[in-house]
């Protein structure tokens, strides 16, 4: 069960070559840099790209001498594809419409979905009159009502303001975690990586060149690529409630205060995921006053410079990565074996848990 | 931006543009404004343009109905000399007319390749007859809906077949239900080209098709042969076909191209 896929496809001088098996209820995301050929994986997978060699089975049957439309694959484009002549609701009854079904009772099961995905949007509204996330999030509806047993999601977040990402992340995790199918996600974004996918496939160059869980590409990444990827701070623990609002995520390997989420429970919660972006890290050359609550001490592994940006490796418990202004690194003498402290602030790491339990749904 | 032009410029901009507009206004100045109704409504005048609308409208239909499905092919299927097609199948734009209804002639005439086979096995003969007219229209007038619903499909993200492929429509339904209407605008200004182009239409269906008082003799050349016996009723039928001509840019203009 679940997919097996051995593609290899050319594309002009470029050869894509790539194995991949996703389980069932598994989300994989695909991440590589522009042009590594992640697009090209999924096209070949949904059949709009013939195969040179190799072979695509679903469920234990061969899918890829197939047509697209009989392949039972979903395919959400990078900025949604939606028909821009017809209105959300006939969008998402699309699919439903194609295999013969009447209007009607496809068109209430796309109001259902649209409720369910996309609230607060007029299913009559065409794509035109829509914010990028809401196209998104019908893009998603769509997709979902031709009942794939793939689910294929080209950069989701890409063509999406900033505003409209946090609600638009949770909205696929949730969709990820409820498929029953394997799922795929492509991704050049770490952080949207880390958070939608339990495995990551890293792609450079049309090949595989590591394959493992977030924890532990970030703990051993293969190449140079998969560190830069991972440079943003990963941690995973379990959250208890601390003082006035605050928790407390202790992990393996430190502990961080963080702000309570909106809409769960102040209860001791195992297995949560949190991120915090390496530019909220700020140095410093003496113990940091102030308000912040997150304050580590430690010598610094490692400085790479890239432009007027540098990252900075640091052995604090947690260990972390910071990113400051070359300025800084150079006002400081960031070298490797510096003694620094770092701090951030409790809001800036992100937790990523699911506010709507099984129990609420 | 606000610099004089040089005078030779101005002149020749000057008279270019009088000798588009003179035929018109001497069109306007001998129009026979007072019987202009008896002219028209008069027997000749009433059978050409009744001939000329039915046959102008089914060579459109036509044009659109065998046009679109090849502007399709032309745009997404790859093959062995697609290039020679599409030259061949513009051709009929710079074709003389003339030289258009001879090759009808020598292909569909009663002797022709396809002609004499029409009529041994259907009885069917294209020449002398309504029905030749509109070969003759449609021949003319398919290049233009051919090369507008062409640009129209050639203009598509082929990412919106795709998608509508991925969700199960079979290609025929993401044509009717996806492809067409997004390029509606275009097939529309195609279609409004080609019926303007079949409603002048003189010189292949007067070779064609002949000029048969009601079977062919369409509004042009009713002109022709009122030319020659009361210039007021060619002169009244030019005008309809003038104001026709002028509706038909302010349609493509404001209603379909969207140019302001």
């Amino acid at each position: 069960m679940g997919l097996r896929a051995s593609i290899r496809v050319r594309r002009g001088t470029h050869v894509v070559d790539v194995d991949l098996h996703v389980a069932d209820g598994e989300a994989v995301a695909l991440v590589g840099r522009n042009g590594a050929g992640k697009t090209t994986v999924l096209e070949a997978l949904a059949g709009l790209l013939p195969l040179e060699e190799g072979s695509i089975e679903l469920d234990d049957r061969r899918i890829d001498s197939l047509d697209p439309e009989r392949r039972g694959v979903g395919f959400a484009f990078q900025d949604g594809v939606l028909f821009p002549r017809m209105s959300a609701r006939e969008n998402v009854a699309f699919a439903a419409r194609a295999r013969g079904e009447r209007a009607t009772p496809a068109r209430a099961r796309a109001d259902r979905l649209l409720e369910d995905l996309a609230p607060g949007v007029d299913p009559a509204a065409r794509p035109a009159k829509l914010s990028g996330g809401e196209r998104q999030r019908i893009a998603l509806a769509r997709t979902l009502a031709s009942e794939p047993r793939l689910l294929l999601l080209d950069e989701p977040l890409a063509a999406v303001d900033a505003s409209a990402r946090p609600g638009l992340r949770t909205l696929l995790r949730d969709t990820l975690a409820a498929f029953d199918g394997p799922s795929i996600l492509v991704t050049h974004d770490p952080v949207e990586a880390m958070t939608l996918a339990d495995r990551l496939v890293l792609l450079e160059d049309g090949h595989v060149t590591q394959v493992g869980t977030p924890a532990e590409v970030r703990s051993h990444p293969a190449t140079r690529y998969a560190a830069d990827l991972v440079g943003v701070n990963l941690f995973e623990g379990t959250l208890e409630p601390a003082a006035s609002g605050t928790g407390s995520l202790r992990t393996a390997e430190g502990e961080l205060t963080v702000a309570w989420p909106d809409g769960l429970e102040r209860v001791r919660t195992p297995g949560v995921r949190a991120t915090l972006a390496p530019a909220e890290i700020a140095l410093h050359a003496e113990r940091p006053e102030g308000s912040s609550r997150n304050a580590f001490h430690g010598k610094v592994l490692e400085v790479a410079i890239g432009g007027s940006r540098a990252r900075v490796r640091l052995d604090t418990e947690p260990p972390l990565v910071a990113e400051v202004t070359t300025g800084s690194v150079e006002r400081m003498g960031l070298t490797p074996g510096t003694s620094v402290w770092a701090s951030c602030k409790a809001v800036e790491i992100r937790l990523m848990v699911q506010t709507s339990g099984p129990d609420t749904l | 931006m606000g610099r004089r032009l040089p005078l030779p410029v101005l002149l020749a901009a000057l008279i270019g543009g009088a000798f588009v507009v003179l035929p018109v206004v001497g069109l306007v100045a001998r129009a026979p404004w007072g019987r202009f109704g008896d002219v028209l409504a008069g027997e000749g005048a009433r059978t050409a343009l009744r001939l000329s609308l039915e046959v102008s409208l089914a060579a459109t239909a036509l044009s659109v109905v065998l046009g679109v499905p090849l502007a399709w092919v032309l745009a997404r299927r790859e093959f062995r000399g697609r290039s020679v097609v599409r030259a061949l199948v513009v051709l009929p734009i710079v074709l003389p007319p003339v030289v258009a209804g001879v090759g009808l002639l020598e292909a569909l005439g009663r002797r022709g390749l396809v002609g004499g086979w029409l009529d041994r096995t259907f009885g069917l003969q294209l020449t002398f007859s309504t029905a030749g007219a509109i070969v003759a229209a449609t021949f003319v007038s398919m290049p233009l809906v051919v090369l507008a619903s062409e640009a129209g499909f050639r203009g598509l993200d082929r990412r919106f077949e795709q998608a509508a492929g991925v969700l199960g429509a079979s290609p025929g339904y993401a044509l009717r239900r996806v492809v067409l209407p997004m390029v509606a605008p275009q097939l529309a200004a195609g279609a409004v080209l080609a019926w303007a182009r079949a409603l002048g239409e003189f010189g292949a269906t007067i070779t064609f098709a002949g000029n048969l008082q009601g079977r062919t003799q369409t509004v042009p050349l009713a002109v022709f042969q009122e030319l020659q016996t009361d210039r007021d009723g060619a002169v009244a039928l030019s005008l309809v076909l003038v104001v026709v001509s002028v509706a038909v840019l302010v349609a493509l203009r404001e209603r379909i191209m969207g140019a302001g």
